[in-house]
């Protein structure tokens, strides 16, 4: 009897010698078990090939059934936009990516496409924070307990939501579990680990949500094959004023004191100096270990590890930088404040300097989940956090956003917009301050994450 | 493990090779013994991981080389652990602390000096239990030398970490070792594409199923986790095909590459039972031989029978394996028993201890659509008796000459 089977995140197809037209696609021989093997999720289309070819066959692949008791305990009411979406990903076979802005709503969405499914779901965020969120979405619309997989948590049920960490590490015992596949922040998905996630599991239906998504390169590719193509794309600029919040972006730049100035450029010589001398290009890819290696094998290297590492604290967190967030936290006093930086020490800095709340990844569980509680109940009006809340923590009544420091990503500067952005009530505008430290390398940093068409509107 | 910092390689056309150090060199040994000297006084003294590291990193800088003295620390943070001490409640502390500045940033009347004494009024630091401060609380101490050869193993581990492919080459595997290694394969999910080279040598390609459709990284931390097990056999080589900074290139590795493996090697051992069993068999009949040689059967789809016996009719020149399921064995009988209905040639009977079975019945009930399997399979107690194995090698041959 031909068997179709699940094994260690791959598909199986045993009693049979020959592939017959059309599976040819989706399997090879594996001499090791001297069966055939394919991805699992082609487990759909090689159903359907072995349909057309009428071949009989057991399938003990599929360890999941139609949600029989699933029940709704709110009513979900889309707006025009999430409906436009869930339309158009139907349209698509319910396969396929949605991209919507920060605060559009694609968690509704996704319950939208749960509710329509009505089969087991599994749902991959990239942090802790995203999968706390995420139970306590499904389990305000749905009567339905939320598996958790990651953070210490390990229980999978028909509705799960899991880091793509632990997916990657569980795919091979529970990618036949889910029919429903919904990658969050699905950016994040084809990197050459997490790809694997999809690809170990059998769930026929799939839904991608982003709001920064590759729109060119390897990346693209790799997600049409494992999620389907984009089906439904709304610009941040389309729901502005509307569905988000409005906002402005004022870049400040800030002097340096006379002291910092000396001392940035005095580190910043040194360190650069060192680098011209080693030859060092920042272009390549191995630029920054080749830095690290010159640092300690040359003369004068540790001298230059630590100028660069001062220079770069200095434009970072300078006391100039620290001043201007006081007038600013004075100016909005009574506001919901979030404060980026590029990293914790930076992020500590501020915490200590002013007794506030910091959240990075040493923050524990527990606290994580109260600082995020009293911030949004507005106990805390200001939060602190190097990059744990880059992306999709809901924090709506935020109106004010201080990025501090940061990369010169644009998906990283798009994502901290975004937090500012969900529409609350009594929210009029939301603000987002972006401090530069004037005649340092932060200009130029600020200048290459502001390429994005939410910073050009106005 | 170490990290990609610490791997110290050289690459040569398509080979790499990583750069082993010489576990007896006295300025390495006298390193190693620095720095677990610091590890075992910072035990002793209660310190934080950053008093910790701010120790280490002078011995480290101070090294002619930087780069081993941090891998040999990088190894000794291994087997340190941290926690924090319970002096303060700092979640506690900084709730209030936070809720006090709370107040005073929605009033908007506020200097920084004034926010910043809420906390310094309490605290010295309202962060005091970042993991910097955490407090080291145990060490697995190590030698010195053991520390090297450790580094050694780790190296070659490190690259690894990058590998698509494992083919080891094994070359007069003992039994008892080769089951030892296909048990560590089993252990971190891995599969083995087994073939005979001669008639002695064994290849095995190491991968994960995934590995066929995709030449992925994915298996890679558990070939490195395999690594030790291999080093623990005899005679062996192993080529590993990397991909390492967009490069292809070929690690090999043998017995002579002097690795020494930190898990145990027990192969050796053979059970006083067993000994025993051997003397009295040829001594109290000459029906059945017991061979020298007890080789592994291939039972396809991954399924490798490792018999605990080997036996020769003396008249018939025939040879039948013995597989024995103690009590500690329970979970494989039903499987076994699948696959000889399923392979019934098998030349293969099974001796299963009384212990595994609750009664006779539910012994037959194993062989309820397996009828001529039943005569290939017999009870013992504890350790079979000779007449009672010699009675069932009879029986089996006599179904197996049947069956063909």
């Amino acid at each position: 009897m031909t068997t179709l089977e699940f094994q260690a995140g791959t598909l199986t197809l045993s009693g049979i010698n020959q592939l017959p037209p059309g599976l040819e696609k989706y399997f090879s021989f594996d001499p090791r078990c001297s069966f055939f093997r394919g991805r699992a999720c082609d487990y759909a289309p090689a159903v359907m090939a072995l349909l057309r070819n009428r071949i009989p066959f057991e399938d003990k692949a599929r360890d999941y059934e139609k949600l029989s008791t699933f029940a709704v305990r709110e009513k979900i009411t889309p707006r025009p936009h999430q409906k436009t979406a869930l339309d158009k990903w139907i349209a698509a076979d319910c396969r396929g990516v949605v991209s919507l802005p920060t605060g559009a709503g694609k968690t509704i969405l996704a319950m939208m496409a749960i509710e329509y499914l009505r089969r087991p779901a599994l749902i991959l965020v990239p942090t802790i924070d995203l999968l706390t969120q995420w139970c306590s979405v499904i389990e305000k619309f749905f009567d339905t307990p939320c598996g958790m997989l990651g953070g210490g948590s390990r229980e999978i049920l028909p509705v799960t939501v899991s880091t793509y960490d632990s997916a990657l590490l569980n795919m091979e015992f529970i990618g036949n579990k889910f029919a429903f596949l919904i990658a969050d922040e699905c950016h994040h998905l084809p990197s050459p680990e997490n790809r694997l996630c999809a690809a170990m599991c059998i769930a026929p239906f799939r839904l991608g949500l982003s709001a920064t998504l590759d729109t060119e390169g390897e990346y693209v590719s790799v997600m049409n094959d494992l999620m389907g193509e984009v089906c439904c794309n709304i610009a941040i600029t389309e729901l502005a004023g509307n569905i988000l919040s409005n906002y402005q972006v004022k870049r400040l730049e800030v002097e340096l004191s006379g002291e910092e100035a000396a001392a940035y450029h005095h580190h910043r010589g040194v360190y650069t100096g060192f680098v011209r001398q080693c030859g060092i290009d920042f272009s390549r890819p191995d630029g920054w270990a080749q830095f690290l290696i010159a640092c300690a094998r040359r003369p004068g290297g540790k001298e230059a590890l630590h100028s660069f590492m001062l220079q770069r604290h200095i434009a970072r967190a300078g006391k100039a930088k620290l001043d201007l967030i006081e007038k600013i936290l004075r100016r909005h006093a009574g506001e919901q404040t979030i404060i980026f930086t590029a990293d914790n020490d930076a992020a500590y800095t501020i915490g200590r300097r002013f007794t506030l709340p910091v959240l990075t990844h040493h923050t524990k569980a527990a606290e994580r989940k109260d600082f995020l509680d009293r911030f949004r109940s507005g106990d805390y009006p200001v939060l602190v956090t190097s990059k744990v809340l880059n992306e999709g923590v809901d924090v709506p009544q935020a109106s004010v956003g201080i990025i501090v420091s940061g990369s010169g990503s644009v998906r990283e500067h798009v994502q901290r917009l975004g937090r500012i952005l969900r529409n609350a009530p009594d929210k009029e505008q939301a603000v987002l301050y972006e401090l530069v430290s004037a005649n340092t390398s932060e200009v130029a940093i600020s200048e290459r994450r502001r390429e994005h068409s939410a910073y050009k509107r106005r | 493990m170490l990290r990609k910092e610490h791997l110290l390689y050289r690459i040569n056309g398509e080979n790499i090779k990583p750069r082993f150090i010489d576990p007896q060199s006295p300025f390495l040994l006298e390193c190693a013994s620095e720095l677990i000297g610091i590890c075992s006084a910072a035990l002793e003294s209660g310190m934080s991981r950053q008093e910790l590291e701010e120790i280490s990193s002078s011995i480290i800088r101070g090294s002619a080389d930087v780069k081993i003295a941090s891998g040999l620390n990088k190894l000794l943070l291994d087997r340190c652990e941290f926690a924090l001490s319970a002096e303060a409640d700092y979640p506690l502390l900084r709730k209030n602390c936070f809720l006090q500045a709370a107040k005073m940033l929605k009033r908007g009347t506020f200097t920084g000096e004034e926010l910043q004494k809420i906390s310094s009024a309490r605290t010295a630091d309202i962060y005091g239990d970042l993991p910097d401060f955490e407090k080291l609380v145990s060490f697995a101490p190590v030698t010195p030398t053991a520390l090297l050869d450790r580094y050694n193993l780790a190296q070659a581990q490190g690259l690894l970490i990058y590998a698509r492919k494992v083919v080891l080459k094994l070359s007069e595997p003992e039994q008892s070792e080769l089951r030892k290694f296909l048990k560590a394969v089993k252990f971190f999910r891995l599969l083995a594409h087994i073939r005979r080279e001669g008639k002695k040598g064994l290849t095995i390609e190491l991968s994960g199923p995934y590995s066929i459709i995709d030449s992925s990284t994915k298996y890679a931390l558990q070939l490195a986790n395999l690594l030790p097990a291999a080093v623990n056999l005899s005679r062996w080589e192993l080529v590993a095909e990397l991909k390492i900074k967009e490069r292809e290139a070929v690690m090999k590795l043998s017995h002579k590459s002097k690795l020494v493996s930190h898990y145990k090697q027990l192969s050796g051992y053979i059970p006083e039972e067993i000994r025993i069993f051997h003397r009295t068999f040829n001594d109290k009949q000459s029906d059945w031989q017991i061979t020298g040689e007890t080789p592994f059967i291939d039972g396809g789809s991954q399924e490798l029978i490792f018999p605990d016996l080997s036996f020769v009719s003396t008249s018939s020149g025939k040879v039948l394996h013995l597989e024995l399921f103690h009590r500690w064995h329970a979970g494989g009988i039903a499987r076994r028993i699948e696959l000889l209905k399923n392979n019934p040639q098998l030349p293969l009977t099974l001796g299963i201890d009384r212990a595994l079975v609750k009664s006779e019945e539910e012994f037959e009930k194993l062989f309820a659509d397996a009828p001529q399997i039943r005569k290939r399979c017999w009870l013992f107690r504890d350790f079979p008796g000779v007449t009672t194995c010699v009675n069932a090698l009879n029986r089996a041959e006599k179904e197996l000459t049947n069956s063909h």
